[in-house]
């Protein structure tokens, strides 16, 4: 089975970012698919490259990458929560005049539209509210 | 591809930073990707169809523009507008009330159910 994923919660102030981890290891342990993950409201902050961590916590954005990169998933990021928290790839922050990008790779911003079309073309789409 | 039932369902209450403006432009989105979108509000999701009169900050206003993209399955829970003391009549569009039972079937019929 093919999933995508929503989350809506930010690392520091919900589990959700983790829960979705955890289910989507365990998706793709049982030989399933994850079509995209997309973060949405506060889990634009998972992609914050600023954020730091303390040394005896988890850090769950850096989990979620290794993890995209071990299996080849799509994080996306929507670019209008992104903006409203300061999330920006370089071009917008080029476009909008701040002083730095502060996306992590490999989170990638995109539109709106990705969630939409992934929740469309996946067999399930499950969504991790904060 | 046939449009996909696609479900949003608003259960938080108004004035909660960007909460109710993103997920109103997701359900648009989802309009404009022409799917057959519907939306349920519970729970304190109900006070976001209570217009305040105020320009910013007025969940109720966005709502509005539900009929220019041919959403009009938009739906309330009885129990949260009974339970909070409101009437269909406050509320600022059309809605059909429904019952927890006729909910569960709604849920049912859906392929996307997305929360706030």
């Amino acid at each position: 089975m093919n999933f995508a994923i929503a989350i809506h919660g930010d690392a520091a102030t919900s589990e959700s970012p983790r829960l979705a981890l955890r289910f989507a290891q365990s998706a793709i342990a049982k030989g399933h698919g994850i079509h995209r993950v997309f973060f949405y409201h506060a889990a634009v902050n998972v992609a914050n490259a600023l954020a730091v961590q303390p040394q005896d916590e988890r850090d769950t954005a850096a989990e979620w990458a290794t993890f995209a990169a071990e299996h080849g998933v799509e994080l996306a990021v929507c670019v209008a929560a992104a903006l409203r928290r300061g999330v920006l790839s370089s071009d917008d922050a080029a476009r909008y005049e701040r002083v730095a990008a502060s996306v992590k790779a490999p989170f990638q911003i995109v539109g709106l539209g990705q969630l939409i079309e992934a929740a469309i073309v996946a067999d399930r789409f499950v969504t991790f509210s904060a | 591809m046939t449009p996909r039932r696609f479900l949003f369902v608003v259960s938080h209450a108004p004035h909660r930073g960007a909460l109710a403006t993103e997920l109103l432009d997701e359900l648009l989105i989802g309009a404009v990707f022409e799917q057959r979108v519907s939306v349920l509000f519970t729970d304190d999701g109900v006070f976001q169809l209570i217009d305040n009169g105020q320009t910013q900050g007025n969940a109720a206003r966005g709502y509005l523009a539900l009929p220019t993209y041919d959403i009009t399955d938009v739906f309330v829970d009885g129990r949260a507008l009974k339970q909070r003391g409101l009437t269909e009549d406050l509320l600022a569009i059309p809605v059909r009330v429904l019952t927890r039972g006729a909910i569960r079937k709604l849920i049912a019929r859906q392929d996307v159910v997305v929360p706030d």
